[in-house]
């Protein structure tokens, strides 16, 4: 699943580990989910959408293409 | 179903764990010198004592590294923020989980070939081996129906 996580990020100049910090995570996860490699729980997609202020969709894109 | 032991008190069971280690280790090292009174050990083979001084060597060795650990971070309040961190995290936790199914399930195959091999070898190993793959074969069913009824 793509996600704006990393372009959120540098618009706003927050650093991985403030980001990491925020949401209760640490860093290498905030790496795996900006690289794609790792999908987020409900709960780390909710806390980093109210983080950015933003719903989950407009930072989770969940492409139906890729899924069929 | 979400545990209720906060992380101090987590840190102070495992600094508990740390010396029952610690104990068990010096057990099985005093057993493998032969100094238990009533129990005769004079019939085990070098390896086995061998085994046994190690293994008691070994425990020791972690029961103290593991409580040292848990005290100094009971205190440092910001290592054990670091600490809770690193062993809540959700990646870390898929991590654990996906190593124990994979690793798991490479050992019951492990053993399950191990067990044919040894069916043409040494019945001895054979039926022992047989024993270990129908009791994991039993918990592994078990605990699947014990997490379906719990999740």
């Amino acid at each position: 699943m793509q996600n704006r996580i990393q372009q959120l990020r540098k618009e706003q100049k927050i650093t991985q580990e403030e980001l990491a910090a925020a949401v209760q995570v640490t860093r290498q996860t905030i790496i795996s989910l900006e690289n794609g490699r790792y999908n987020a729980s409900l709960q780390l997609a909710h806390k980093i959408a109210s983080f950015f202020g933003l719903p989950i969709e407009s930072i989770f894109i969940f492409e139906e293409e890729t899924e069929q | 179903m979400k545990n209720k032991m906060t992380f101090p008190s987590k840190t102070k069971f495992r600094m508990f764990v740390g010396a029952a280690l610690f104990f068990l280790g010096l057990v099985s090292f005093i057993l493998s010198l032969g100094m238990f009174p009533n129990i005769q050990t004079s019939g085990m083979q070098d390896f086995t004592k061998g085994f046994y001084s190690g293994l008691g060597c070994g425990l020791m060795a972690a029961g103290v590294v593991c409580f040292v650990r848990n005290l100094l971070l009971l205190k440092n309040p910001e290592k054990m923020k670091k600490a809770k961190l690193e062993e809540e995290d959700e990646r870390n936790i898929f991590l654990y989980n996906k190593t124990a199914y994979l690793g798991g399930l490479i050992c019951f195959f492990g053993v399950y070939i191990a067990t044919l091999i040894a069916g043409l070898v040494n019945a001895v190993v054979f039926s022992t081996l047989l024993w270990v793959l129908c009791g994991a074969l039993i918990i592994l069913f078990t605990t699947y129906l014990i997490c379906r009824k719990v999740y």
